[in-house]
């Protein structure tokens, strides 16, 4: 151990760079030789990368500096890049890594959960052409998803947190071949864009308040973002009362409209609660909360081990991880906590409602899903992080565990049902547990985690959120004498606590139907009979998403097969590793009966939650036993619901619940058509605008430009040469018009004059010269020397006085004596009044003060090469 | 030193090497598994030779500058199109070699131009009178800013070229002719510091490209061509007209004649004839950009070009419109430029990144889209420029270079499958990935460098830009919508792109004409390995390229500060002022032509008249 | 009468004297023209093209060589003005002309024969008619100018008419004649008049007569300011400015090409020649050249009219031979923009009209020269659709005519762009900003009509059936066409001293 210390010190750890660098050579190897590899090759290069990985990370772990102020391993790459920040000086972004006690636990997650899986996928891809191709999306995205907890910085994370979602939207249309497939992998890449939108709005509000993107630093002035910012009205927008001043007889429709939108005072936000707000899109995006969680149900369109990896334990979990991490900027906003707790409290309850009666088994762990990491955001909303991420933790093992055995089912059921949707219906399993004895006990020990069961993992995590938020408050951090601008209200974390309750509640009610309806009662797949062979045209596994499904059912003979058959031992040793752990997880930090190893170590990464998070009132300390018993008492209501339900009535009152509400049950059914709604709203005004800019383009744009333009020149081209008719009259005709032109223009008189006023404000002395013509004579009139006669005389010299108007008149008189006028006006301002012809200089706040009109020599290197540069 | 130290020393090459050889798979050839191996290890050793060592140590071992090291890059394409001229047609072979060893001499000769340490200033500075009656000089020289798009230049034609060759097979003199022609007028282009030279230049330019999109190009492309050459020209007129007004104010200020762009910087000229004149110059160069609304000959263009004309439009001759804007709008208008920027980057957002992106994706026609998406990611370089904060700057450097490497691989690959099918229409494909999994993989790869993935080289060009853009100043209280609004086109490159891949590789292979075709030949790989493997150079290395360009971008923002914050403290109603010399650093001023007679002293516009000049003032 | 006399008046010497040989050898040639004859070197043309070009470009190198001695050093050159001014102005035209002249009759040298009008007349006429452009460029005097203006328009009226049996051809000539007498009647009372007006017939005076007038005693300005409209229409024809250009097309189109381009280029030069003396000169002062009230405005009226019309009108054109014409029309406009300017920005504007002029002439007789290179025997090319696919049949051809007209289109780096460039920044030197956009303007739609010739020779094929020419075959064709490429090359890169010498030339007048 000692020795390995020294071998890789702390601030050079290459250790990580082991850790990081087996999946991504296992993705290229796997990617690139694949097919040369075989299926046997590209299994082991897929499992060693993953274990060896693991094996780092678990040393890392170990050698993680212990002590009161925890520590941290770090290991910087190679500079990436740097800008320069608001004062101008240089900010580096490095491909750097740094793991702290959150991260390292992060990262036992993702090796190790992401090895079992691993090792399951060996066993449950091994039929599909796209083996290696599978592999090597599987190991890029632990690579990927190590990258986003390692990262030392923003920038890193981010390359982590598109890497994750570019390897989730490979993975959800890995079998691309169906367009459902391949159009949900396309949904959850770009829903979770919206949400990188987010976080890249924030990294630029961070850079430009903290100067930096790494944690620590931010982390360190996270003070910075207590800078109020006017977020409406935005740009040069005026405030009511200024547009009224300005426009004094607006009429009273016109001044309503635009009071409409116009505010009576600026609404202000803390910096950081705008930052907590962008980062939390970011986080919606990725960790499926409301309004961003559509795209997960449908992701579990891709194979079952990615659901179980990708979309339960591991990078849906990034949200609640970047929040965790972040945690010095959310908590310098009660605002931006408060909503995250708000909406993780409503995605819990909302998605645990979706799942009540969904018939797709893995839609229903996928709402499962969402409804937790609804748990997850409570924790970190309400500043529980460690409770929150200790919840990432657990989750991770039940439901990587749920979903593997969800798998290990659907393995079974694809014996003789091909068809992707039928084959995961729960209306088709049932009874199962004589078959699949291992994956059922497994799967019934991750529902009774999951469902809040004493003393299992997801009770301890579970409870200790809803505790947290029960007991807790945030206090807005004070900035010297100035009013918080927000403050949270004392109910909301009672309110979140009964909100919370009922979602258990769901939560225990759909897990166990799903059990029951798998596991119980008659198996309702096909007609068992022994010694079945299969038929010549059947079809193996490799027809997950082929374009050529045989329905068996077509010709009306009911289904006959083998026995459902438990799966191979390389599937199922994952699952009896990880009910393992779902069952003694829970005791890493079981806070009230004060086993809390895990809550040790983390209590240094969120050491600043200290401050900002306090107990809500006197003596809500003593009420931690007591408030144990809603949560226990959620579960077994949960649990006996659906067991009275569906164990002892075989399911007939949810047949009678969906004739009495028929429309309710629809709605629920169809996700509370949510989907529909965003199709309709947002997809459909994108939709509607993009049309509009793609017509405007071609007819208006380009219409007015290059078409008309052209039409236009085209257009007096012809006309001119209509002209052209080749008769000598017209020519000679267009000849005399010219000539008489010319000669009218030349006849007749023209009175111009130039002005020259240059010296009008200093001396009040003004020149007017008239401009000369052939034979032309001159009479100026209000000159102060009058003239009766036309002379030669063009040029002359007026005074006037300040603050005085003289207008002056020429008249001048051509070789035909024919005569015309021209009167001028020139007034003098008077003295002491700003003029408005004087140019007032605008003068932007940044422009260098420069003395008389330039920078002097030797200050132009401070000015090229600005402060903090070097 | 031995062998073996060789061996020590450029590990990583040799193996990226052996790698590239062993990546085709069984049935490759010889001859591609050669060729790959070669472009990585290349790649690799570029690498390795870009890798930033310390700045000491460099500048110390530095070579000196051989001043005519840009004259031969110019030069070398416009002698050899003439020398294509006298090349019998019917020898294909040496017409295509010879237009090989004149572009592969220019890309390795401007490596060269790495050699040197990119301080502040000019570097490989050429200058020679040309019409000393007009001062007028061959001025020529690279800054941190031009290197990059010289060496853009010289490394995406030889691709183009090569790309160009497999699939045109008539007229192949014409061709080598205008793509040489183009050569020499792109580089020429980026290099001269005289403001008639780089007219010449500009406009040298718009023949070749006229002749490749009329003679080689699609159905409509007659129009596409008169359109381009048309909308370009009509802009450049005008920018004619605003530069000799510029010069003969020069003139009037100092007596001499100078159509130098370090002289004519130091004009402030009066008000209304800054902001005209900025207008006259930026509206040629938006034209260029393409920025809306003045975008729509692009998509034309680009449909009707063929592969390799779209390919050089798209990845070098955009970035003339941005570069331009960078060096001369900003530079000789700087306070026009500044007072507008806000209102310039809310068109660049809403007109180009928003506007651009939502029409992109209503496009059926693939490489229409891939044009459209060129107006969305121009829309982030200009950006950046209008951001004017040394982050947006250098992000709009680096994104110029990221949207030639991966737009021109985009381009080719449109190419590929318009080569197969004689059709770009999305709605006639769809499963390809099973036909053609390595076009897809390639195809992929790109799409994603173009959405701006990170570890590609688009995140880092378009996150540099979004990061300057929330700091900038100039953007005052709209930094921060704009900041929004940029970083929501981020969101829509996405859907258009995503769509496109959607459409054309995955679903059902449901068309039967695209059930049998080939995958990517090995000249297609060949020309696209070096494309991608600078995606991921870019996106994994952008120090090696944003270093070099620091120091400059740092002078050209520090002196845009000073001389717009002066420009608009003193410009006049009237008069034209010129600013004195010690308002700019020396080391931009280097090379400036010398004065005849000792400047008056804060002279006006009715200061000293030359011999020929006539009276300074319309008449009322 | 002593040698410098003589010097300074040999260009014109040596050409008259070469034109008068050439008849002579004319007439005791055997060479007849012989209508049935496919032999194209049996004609008059294989002996008397290459004598005409030699002569005239004699006349261009003795120009250039009393350029060198300076016409200031001859003794005696000034007995014979002001009728004739040897000065440099004088010289620079003389050069063009000789230039423009000898590189049309070498075109000439191709054609006749190939279209069947090989009659030997043709070289003395365009001697003759040069000659009397050089008295016209050269004249300092009314009565002289209005000499040459006959001498050189008699001939090419004939020269218009040449193709006799020919109705268009006789037709132009027709119209040609009887317009252009209208003018040079409008231009002799307006002569007269101004004679009348202020007792001289020579510009300096004139101009001494008008800038000296007091009130009371002095010329009439009632018949001076009648005599400038007459004159300025009478000069406005010439170099046919709208609207005073409706013949160009017309006679353009009906004459055969050589004289096309010889009235497009010596013709025009000269009366640009003379424009410059008698308005910048004889007109240059006593409130005439006011901006006002004098003939400035109304030039840069018709400088706009002119370039707008004109290229409009080309852009509708389907004879590239009449659009030849337009362009034609169009750059007198661009030409009418530099003299408006020189009132303003003096000697170099005026050189960049001179300057522009060169490089006009160079291209104009390039383009016009490849159109009759593309043509042959029967098949003479005038439409875009004759073009079609020239460039990919006929890639030198094609080529040399991009050249040619990309120099017309103002694209650098030709001698075309130059020019316009140098009248740009002239009329911009003289605040003359609205003509110098609208010159810029123009330039842009003309480039459309010009492109849409490469767009025929290059990016068309011919129309199924339709007879394909084969281009002549001429070494005389072939000769103008690389001298004038060579030019415009030259003149567009290394403008420097060629302008040099425009400017020079233009400072001897003032």
């Amino acid at each position: 151990m000692e020795a390995l210390k020294a071998q890789f010190p702390a601030t050079n750890f290459t250790l990580l760079a082991v850790v990081l660098a087996l999946p991504l050579l296992g993705a290229f190897v796997n990617g690139v030789f694949g097919k040369r590899l075989g299926k046997a090759g590209v299994r082991l290069m897929a499992l060693s990368a993953l274990g060896g990985s693991f094996i780092a990370a678990l040393a890392t772990f170990l050698l993680l500096p212990k002590g009161e102020g925890g520590g941290t391993l770090a290991w910087t790459a190679w500079r990436w890049f740097s800008l320069n920040g608001r004062m101008g000086q240089t900010i580096p972004i490095d491909v750097a890594f740094s793991v702290d006690a959150m991260s390292a636990t992060m990262m036992l997650v993702v090796t190790g959960v992401g090895f079992l899986i691993h090792l399951y996928s060996s066993e449950y891809m091994v039929k599909d052409p796209g083996y290696h191709r599978f592999f090597a999306y599987l190991n890029l995205f632990c690579f990927a998803m190590l990258t986003l907890v390692m990262a030392d910085n923003m920038a890193v994370l981010f390359v982590g947190w598109e890497g994750v979602g570019l390897c989730s939207y490979l993975l959800i249309g890995f079998w691309f071949g169906d367009e459902k497939n391949a159009t949900a992998g396309k949904k959850a890449f770009i829903v979770n864009r919206i949400g990188d939108f987010g976080l890249l709005v924030a990294m630029a509000i961070l850079l430009y308040y903290t100067g930096s993107l790494r944690f620590a630093e931010i982390n360190a002035s996270a003070r910075n973002l207590l800078d109020p910012v006017t977020i409406w009205p935005f740009g040069n927008l005026p405030l009511e009362a200024q547009w009224d001043a300005a426009n004094p007889n607006a009429n009273a429709l016109y001044k309503a409209i635009v009071h409409l939108f116009l505010p009576e005072k600026g609404i202000q936000v803390y910096a950081s609660t705008l930052v907590g707000l962008a980062m939390f899109l970011g986080a919606a995006g990725k960790s499926a909360q409301i309004p961003l969680y559509v795209w997960l149900p449908d992701a579990m369109a891709g194979p079952t081990p990615v659901s179980a990896l990708i979309h339960a334990a591991t990078m849906v979990t990034a949200g609640v991880y970047l929040v965790a991490r972040t945690s010095a900027v959310f908590l310098m906003s009660p605002a931006a906590m408060a909503t995250v707790a708000v909406l993780g409290c409503a995605t819990a309850i909302f998605a645990a409602s979706i799942g009540l009666f969904q018939h797709d088994l893995k839609k229903v762990l996928a709402y499962s899903t969402v409804s937790q990491l609804g748990f997850m955001f409570i924790g970190v909303g309400v500043g529980a992080f460690a409770a929150g991420f200790f919840h990432v933790f657990t989750h991770a093992f039940f439901k990587a565990c749920l979903f593997l055995g969800a798998g290990s089912v659907i393995h079974a059921m694809h014996a003789r049902i091909h068809d992707t949707d039928k084959s995961q219906d729960i209306r088709n399993m049932g009874g199962l547990k004589k078959f699949m004895p291992i994956t059922r006990w497994t799967f019934l020990i991750s529902c009774f985690a999951i469902a809040g069961a004493p003393p299992l993992a997801g009770f301890w995590s579970k409870d200790e959120i809803l505790w947290r938020a029960f007991s807790t408050k945030i206090v807005a951090p004070e900035v010297g004498r100035m009013e918080p601008l927000w403050t949270w209200p004392s109910w909301l974390g009672q309110g979140i606590y009964w909100v919370g309750v009922v979602a258990a509640t769901m939560t225990a009610f759909y897990m166990f139907r799903a059990y029951f309806l798998t596991f119980h009662g008659e198996f309702r797949g096909w007609k068992i009979v022994a010694g079945w062979k299969e038929p010549k045209h059947g079809h193996g596994h490799d027809d997950h998403g082929h374009d050529d499904h045989h329905d068996h059912h077509d010709d009306g003979t009911p289904l006959e097969g083998p026995k459902p058959h438990e799966s191979p031992l390389a599937m199922t040793l994952p699952l009896m590793v990880l009910a393992v752990f779902a069952v003694f997880a829970g005791f890493l930090m079981a806070e009230p009966i004060h086993i809390e190893p895990l809550g040790h170590i983390l209590s240094p990464v969120f050491s600043r939650a200290h401050d900002a998070v306090v107990l809500r009132g006197e003596g809500v300390e003593k009420l931690m036993w007591p408030m144990m018993g809603p949560g226990v008492a959620a579960f077994l209501a949960g649990t006996g619901a659906a067991m009275v339900v569906y164990l002892n009535k075989g399911g007939a009152p949810e047949e009678s619940f969906k004739k009495a509400a028929p429309g309710l049950y629809k709605l629920i059914y169809d996700k509370w058509r949510i989907d529909e709604l965003y199709d309709a709203v947002v997809v459909g005004m994108v939709d509607a605008l993009a049309d509009i800019f793609t017509a405007a383009d071609k007819w208006f744009i380009d219409g007015i430009l290059a078409k008309l333009t052209a039409a236009i020149v085209a257009f007096f081209g012809t006309v001119l040469r209509t002209f052209q008719t080749g008769r000598v009259q017209v020519y000679g005709a267009a000849m005399a018009l010219g000539l008489a032109g010319v000669g009218f223009f030349l006849v007749r008189p023209h009175a111009d004059a130039t002005v020259d006023d240059s010296k009008l404000r200093s001396a009040g002395e003004v020149v007017i010269s008239a401009a000369p013509g052939p034979g032309y004579t001159y009479r100026w009139e209000g000159t102060g020397t009058e003239q009766k006669d036309f002379s030669q005389v063009r040029e002359v010299r007026i005074n006037v006085n300040p603050g005085e108007t003289k207008d002056v008149k020429l008249h001048v008189r051509n070789a035909f004596a024919q005569e015309a006028t021209h009167s001028f006006a020139i007034t003098r301002p008077g003295r002491g009044f700003p003029s408005s012809a004087a140019p007032i200089p605008v003068v932007p706040g940044n422009v260098v003060p420069a003395g008389g009109g330039s920078i002097p020599a030797k200050d132009i290197p401070g000015l090229i090469n600005p402060r903090g540069a070097q | 030193m031995s062998p073996l130290d060789l061996v020590f020393q450029y590990w990583p090459a040799i193996g990226a090497g052996i790698l590239g050889a062993l990546v085709p798979r069984g049935d490759a050839s010889t001859k591609q598994r050669a060729g790959l191996g070669f472009i990585a290890a290349l790649t690799t050793l570029f690498v390795i030779w870009l890798w930033p060592t310390e700045g000491a140590a460099q500048a110390a071992q530095a070579p000196g500058e051989w001043p005519h090291l840009l004259n031969l890059l110019i030069a070398l394409p416009i002698v050899g199109a003439a020398a294509v001229l006298f090349i019998p047609r019917q020898m294909l072979s040496v017409l295509r070699g010879f237009t090989y060893v004149v572009l592969g001499i220019g890309f390795v000769a401007s490596l060269w131009l790495l050699t040197v340490p990119m301080t502040a200033g000019w570097h490989f500075q050429y200058i020679k009178d040309w019409m000393p009656f007009l001062g007028i000089r061959y001025h020529v020289a690279i800054d941190g800013i031009s290197l990059w798009l010289v060496l853009l230049t010289t490394f995406v034609t030889p691709i183009a070229a090569y790309a160009s060759f497999g699939s045109i097979k008539t007229r192949i003199k014409e061709f080598c002719f205008a793509l040489l022609l183009l050569q020499g007028g792109m580089i020429g282009a980026f290099v001269a510091l005289d403001l008639f030279l780089f007219y010449v230049f500009w406009e040298l330019m718009l023949v070749p490209m006229f002749m490749m999109i009329g003679v080689w190009g699609g159905a409509d492309r007659v129009k596409a061509a008169i359109k381009f050459f048309l909308y370009t020209m009509a802009g450049s007129v005008l920018m004619l007209a605003a530069i000799i007004y510029l010069v003969w104010t020069h003139q009037k200020l100092t007596g001499d004649f100078t159509f130098d762009y370090l002289a004519l910087s130091r004009v402030v000229l009066s008000k209304n004839a800054q902001l005209i004149c900025f207008w006259a110059f930026s509206l040629a160069f938006f034209i260029k950009v393409p920025m809306w609304p003045v975008h729509t000959w692009l998509p034309d263009a680009h449909v009707q070009a063929p592969t390799g004309g779209s390919v050089i439009l798209a990845a070098v001759m955009l970035k003339l419109g941005t570069y331009a804007y960078m060096r001369f709008s900003m530079g000789l208008f700087p306070g026009p430029a500044s007072n507008l920027s806000a209102n310039l980057a809310g068109v660049a957002i809403l007109g180009g990144i928003l506007y651009g992106a939502l029409v992109a994706w209503k496009q059926r026609d693939v490489k229409r889209l891939v044009a459209y998406s060129s107006v969305a990611h121009l829309g982030f370089v200009m950006l950046g420029l209008f951001s004017a904060t040394p982050a947006g700057m250098q992000g709009a450097v680096l994104q110029m270079v990221n949207h030639g490497v991966s737009t021109g691989a985009l381009f080719l690959l449109v190419g590929v499958i318009y080569d197969r099918r004689h059709t770009r229409e999305v709605d006639e494909f769809g499963g390809l990935a099973k036909v053609m999994p390595l076009y897809a993989v390639v195809f992929l790869i790109v799409t994603f460098a173009s959405v701006g993935v990170p570890g590609t080289n688009g995140f880092v060009g378009e996150f540099l830009v979004i990061m300057g853009t929330f700091l900038s100043e100039r953007l005052g209280k709209f930094a921060g919508i704009h900041t929004v609004g940029a970083a929501a086109g981020v969101i829509l490159a996405a859907v258009y792109m995503l769509y496109v891949v959607q459409k054309m590789f995955f679903g059902p292979l449901t068309n039967p004409k695209n059930k049998h075709l080939p995958d990517l030949t090995v000249r297609e790989s060949l020309a696209l390995a070096p494309l991608v493997l600078m995606i991921f150079v870019i996106g994994f290395f952008p120090a090696i390229f944003l270093d070099r360009m620091k120091e400059s971008i740092l002078l050209h923002h520090n002196q845009y500060k000073v001389v717009s914050g002066q420009a608009i403290l003193f410009a006049d109603e009237r008069d034209a002022k010129l600013l004195p010399e010690d308002t700019f650093s020396p080391a931009f001023l280097k090379g400036m032509p010398k004065k005849e007679k000792p400047e008056e002293p804060s002279a006006g516009a009715e200061g000293s008249q030359a011999a020929l000049g006539g009276e300074g003032k319309v008449a009322q | 009468m002593n040698a410098g006399l003589f010097l300074g008046l040999s260009p014109l010497l040596v050409v008259s004297l070469g034109g008068l040989l050439l008849m002579v050898a004319e007439a005791f040639s055997k060479r007849r023209v012989d209508e049935t004859s496919d032999d194209r070197d049996a004609g008059p043309s294989s002996e008397l093209s290459l004598g005409t070009a030699v002569t005239l470009l004699a006349g261009a190198v003795f120009a250039a060589a009393i350029w060198f001695v300076g016409p200031e050093n001859l003794e005696g050159a000034s007995l014979v003005a002001p009728w004739v001014i040897v000065d440099r102005f004088t010289l620079f035209f003389s050069f063009v002309l000789c230039l423009g002249g000898a590189l049309a009759a070498l075109l000439a040298g191709g054609y006749l024969p190939e279209h069947r009008l090989d009659r030997g007349e043709f070289y003395p006429l365009i001697i003759f008619s040069t000659v009397g452009a050089m008295i016209l460029a050269a004249a300092g005097d009314l009565l002289s100018l209005f000499l040459g203006l006959e001498t050189m328009s008699l001939g090419v009226y004939a020269m218009v008419g040449f193709r006799r049996a020919s109705l268009r051809s006789t037709e132009a000539a027709v119209k040609y004649f009887l317009l252009g007498s209208f003018a040079a009647a409008l231009l002799l009372y307006g002569g007269a008049l101004l004679y009348g007006a202020t007792g001289h017939t020579d510009l300096a005076g004139i101009r001494e007569a008008i800038a000296n007038a007091q009130p009371g005693k002095g010329p009439n300005f009632a018949l001076v300011i009648t005599a400038a409209v007459l004159i300025i229409v009478g000069l406005a024809f010439k170099v046919s400015a709208v609207p005073f250009h409706m013949w160009t097309p017309d006679a353009y189109e009906g004459a055969p090409t050589p004289t096309t381009t010889y009235m497009a280029v010596a013709v025009k030069c000269a009366a640009f020649a003379t424009m410059l003396r008698v308005l910048v000169g004889a007109f240059g002062e006593g409130g005439l050249e006011s901006w006002a009230a004098g003939w400035p405005p109304v030039v840069a009226l018709l400088a706009v009219l002119t370039m707008t019309v004109a290229n409009l009108v080309a852009g509708q054109q389907e004879s590239v031979k009449r659009m030849l014409a337009y362009s034609s029309i169009a750059h007198a406009g661009y030409v009418l923009v530099g003299v408006v300017a020189t009132m303003r920005a003096g000697g170099d504007a005026q050189g960049s009209v001179m300057f522009y002029l060169l490089t006009y002439t160079v291209s104009t007789v390039g383009a016009f020269g490849a159109l009759i290179l593309m043509g042959s025997r029967g098949a003479e090319a005038v439409s875009y659709e004759d073009l079609a696919g020239v460039g990919k049949r006929h890639p030198a051809a094609g080529f040399a005519f991009s050249l040619f007209l990309l120099s017309l289109a103002g694209v650098p780096p030709t001698a075309g762009f130059f020019g316009k460039l140098y009248i740009v920044k002239a009329s911009i030197g003289a605040g003359l900003y609205p003509l110098a956009i609208i010159l810029l303007l123009n330039s842009v739609i003309s480039a459309y009509y010009y492109l849409r010739v490469m767009v025929y020779m290059y990016m068309r094929e011919p129309a199924p059936g339709a007879p394909i020419a084969k281009p002549m075959r001429s070494g005389y064709v072939a000769t103008a066409l690389v001298v004038a490429g060579v030019l415009v090359l030259v003149l567009g890169l290394w403008p420097t001293t060629s302008l040099q010498i425009a400017v020079e030339a233009a400072l001897a007048t003032r």
